[in-house]
């Protein structure tokens, strides 16, 4: 399981952030949330960045303490191990990782033990819980070599063959 | 006190001093004037003497965001600048989204007020309780775009949130803008040149401390509810897909534009610069302000013609009807670009439109020529000449000096009956919604304590002639009947007091009001209790709407402003001329019948317009009486 997420149904209101870190404390603080909106706001990209759980995770390779760890999928932290040198932050190779200056903790996307607020509170959509990778492409071409059969078996397809049937 | 919702910290700037002061935010303050707008209102009657030069130290601005902002409150995020206004001389204020209200939440201010003029260019830098000012020397003469980034750049921070003026501000352009991301604009009344004159070109904050609720669960529950009303609200997927482009196919078809400065109603060719070809043929994506599920507006691509290349976020009705329909301009390519030029100059699009209405009419007319207009041909339409007047305006070159001067001031300059044809209320140009056609929405324009402007009360109820809210709040569903009189003067006030307490929450009056009161009193007053701890009732919300109000209405009066200056203009064309075309047909302006029952409606005198003792008392305004009384300004 992890969060999708649909970069152009995004609109960059940024109430994931605010969602998340609310859920966690009953505060606001955008800072300290574990999904950060990425923008590139000349060019209309507003992009949610949150921990994809990594198979390989190399913030849990990176920390000199040992003090991230995986729980199931999502990756957590030891408060009393941590240092907060922050090589984790660095090591993240999405950025995922954000950083609780005020408890010198990393904060990371715990998917809110599987039912995550953000994808709750998003208003567009974008956001998304979905099992395993996408394989869109492979459907896609799946489909493409099968439209013209399913014409030659004089089969017409009224249902859309992108459906999970 | 530990302060909810508030952050509890007013920021004092003195730019000739280089003095840097914080203050606590007093308690009786924040409770009874809420944020953002209110506050501002009543330090600008304290602070802001009669008769000073806008544009002289003298002045005072003011920033201060919603007391929602900062919070999971669905559009949440708008702050509200205020200062004496240098296109008006009278209370002057612009509000604006984005995400710059929410980081000054954070880093712990409610307010900042700067006094007094920096000898130099600088700009403000605020990371959380450390406050500098920086020198400025490197970005003066730049665009906001190119500012901020800068900034951004020598901070070391892509996320910190600026607000800036362009070289509109800067050249003292009395309608420059300032700008908040790429678009996001406190666009009316000349803010920008206010800051400008004071040689601040833009602050920057950081904000990285918790912001609290009193009631996080009840607060909670009533975010829920606020965003679920907005976006099951019937005109939601309207607004949410086409923004406020779409109101050129909606008032073409209720006959309400302004094509050629007023010449007519109507327009045949909306479909070419209307929200749906928008959409179709430019618009890639929707974008938003902060915590705002409405997220109208458009980011733009133009691939091919004359304006190839020009991208960006997107313009906003007020920019296609002044700039696009009142100059006969039906050309949308040019209107983005217009749009981009705006936004990185920093100059409002609403005055610009009816500065260059205003002259194309006057060139059509013969009263100017190519010789005054340093040979840009006004026809109705070049928008070639536009964009080039545009560039001159900024730079205060040539016939572009005497645009920049605002309504008030530019036909003085001209002179030759010019006059007749630039239409305002108190020195700001209102909206194209004539108000033959639309009594209750198009009053706003006469009462609006910032001159002729319709976000004042933004009064839409007659516009889609609202009947069910109408019996709902007024007993009376004539009131959302546009042709009808009686009663308008009396259901004016209620928009305009909740109007002043959304702009004290930070809550967008769009998302309010155009959704047809997705926000109303009762949601509104479930999220202030939750987040503020205050037990206010709707009746005392709204009252603290009309404390506001008033306070505005005390400082314009303390200016020497009574009723003689709610009338338009060029009263012949409203109150004297049937309207030719629409709804409205044949009807005039009935202007002031409705003022005498709005004046009554608001207890104040209805020969002067000015308050009485007793309304400002009944809403705690007593300290401002005896200042009041020794200029004459009170009943």
């Amino acid at each position: 399981m992890r969060i999708q997420v649909d970069l152009e149904k995004c609109a960059g209101c940024k109430t994931c952030e605010m969602a998340c870190y609310f859920f966690k404390s009953k505060r606001f603080n955008p800072k300290k949330s574990s999904v950060r909106v990425a923008k590139i706001d000349r060019y209309g990209i507003d992009h949610p960045i949150m921990c994809r759980q990594c198979v390989n995770p190399p913030c849990i390779s990176s920390c000199p303490t040992e003090a991230l760890y995986k729980d199931g999928e999502v990756v957590k932290v030891e408060p009393e191990k941590c240092a907060g040198c922050r090589i984790c932050i660095e090591s993240c190779i999405i950025g995922a990782i954000n950083f609780d200056s005020h408890r010198g903790l990393p904060v990371i996307c715990d998917l809110c033990g599987g039912d995550p607020v953000c994808v709750k509170w998003c208003p567009t959509g974008a956001l998304s819980l979905k099992n395993g990778p996408q394989r869109k492409k492979i459907r896609g071409y799946t489909e493409k070599k099968a439209e013209p059969l399913l014409e030659k078996w004089g089969i017409t397809a009224d249902t859309p063959l992108s459906d999970y049937l | 006190m530990t302060f909810s919702s508030w952050a509890g910290t007013v920021l004092e700037i003195d730019l000739s001093s280089n003095k840097i002061s914080k203050k606590k935010l007093p308690e009786d303050v924040a409770k009874k004037f809420l944020g953002g707008r209110g506050f501002n209102s009543r330090k600008l009657f304290a602070l802001v003497k009669p008769g000073i030069d806008a544009l002289s130290p003298a002045n005072v601005l003011m920033f201060s965001p919603g007391c929602l902002a900062g919070t999971l409150a669905p559009a949440s995020d708008r702050f509200t600048v205020t200062a004496k206004s240098p296109l008006t001389d009278i209370f002057g204020d612009s509000n604006c989204g984005g995400g710059f209200a929410s980081e000054l939440k954070f880093a712990g201010y409610d307010q900042i007020i700067i006094f007094g003029k920096s000898e130099k260019p600088v700009y403000l830098w605020i990371d959380d309780d450390h406050v500098e000012i920086r020198d400025a020397n490197a970005i003066w003469g730049k665009s906001t775009w190119e500012a901020a980034s800068y900034i951004k750049q020598e901070i070391g921070d892509p996320e910190v949130e600026v607000v800036s003026i362009g070289q509109a501000g800067e050249n003292l352009v009395r309608y420059a803008s300032i700008i908040n991301w790429h678009k996001r604009a406190a666009g009316r009344t000349g803010m920008g040149a206010v800051m400008g004159s004071k040689h601040l070109k833009a602050i920057a904050v950081r904000g990285t401390k918790d912001l609290a609720v009193a009631n996080p669960d009840a607060f909670e529950q009533a975010c829920r509810e606020a965003f679920s009303r907005i976006m099951t609200n019937p005109s939601y997927q309207r607004w949410a897909e086409y923004g406020t482009p779409l109101l050129l196919e909606s008032c073409n078809e209720l006959g309400m534009l302004g094509t050629r400065n007023f010449e007519t109603n109507v327009d045949d060719k909306v479909d070419e610069y209307g929200g749906k070809r928008l959409r179709e043929v430019f618009g890639k994506k929707m974008r938003g302000c902060l915590r705002c599920p409405l997220h109208c507006t458009h980011f733009f691509y133009v691939d091919s013609g004359e304006y190839k290349g020009e991208f960006g976020d997107g313009p906003e009705f007020g920019l296609t009807s002044l700039l696009g329909n009142k100059c006969g301009i039906s050309d949308l390519p040019a209107l983005l670009k217009m749009n981009n030029l705006c936004n990185q100059y920093g100059i409002d699009v609403a005055t610009l439109g009816s500065m260059i209405a205003w002259a194309m009419d006057c060139y059509q007319r013969g009263i100017i020529s190519d010789s005054d207009t340093d040979g840009i041909s006004l026809e109705w339409g070049n928008h070639q000449g536009v964009i080039e007047l545009i560039h001159k305006i900024v730079q205060r070159e040539g016939f572009g000096s005497i645009l920049a001067e605002g309504e008030k001031r530019a036909p003085t300059m001209i002179g030759k009956g010019s006059e007749k044809f630039m239409y305002h209320c108190k020195g700001l140009s209102y909206m194209i919604e004539d108000p033959r056609s639309t009594r209750l929405f198009g009053s706003t324009y006469f009462t609006s304590t910032r001159g002729g402007d319709h976000l004042r009360a933004l009064a839409t109820l007659d516009l889609w002639r609202g009947v069910e809210p109408a019996e709902l709040l007024f007993n009376d569903p004539s009131v959302a009947d546009p042709l009808i009189v009686k009663g308008k003067g009396k259901a004016l006030p209620w928009f305009e007091n909740f109007c002043a307490v959304l702009d004290a929450t930070g809550i967008c009056k769009f998302t309010a009001l155009c959704t047809w009161l997705a926000i109303n009193p009762n949601i509104l007053v479930k999220l202030v209790n939750s987040a503020t701890g205050l037990e206010l009732s709707e009746e005392a919300l709204l009252e603290i709407g009309a404390r506001i109000f008033n306070l505005e209405k005390a400082f314009n009066s303390r200016e020497g402003l009574t009723r003689k200056d709610d009338l338009p203009s060029v009263p012949e064309k409203l109150l004297k001329e049937p309207l030719n075309a629409g709804p409205g047909k044949g009807r005039v302006f009935e202007l002031d019948e409705i003022l005498d029952e709005y004046y009554l409606a608001r207890g104040w005198d209805k020969e002067t317009s000015l308050p009485r003792k007793e309304t400002l008392a009944n809403l705690g305004l007593d300290e401002v009486v005896p200042e009041l009384e020794s200029v004459n300004a009170v009943r």
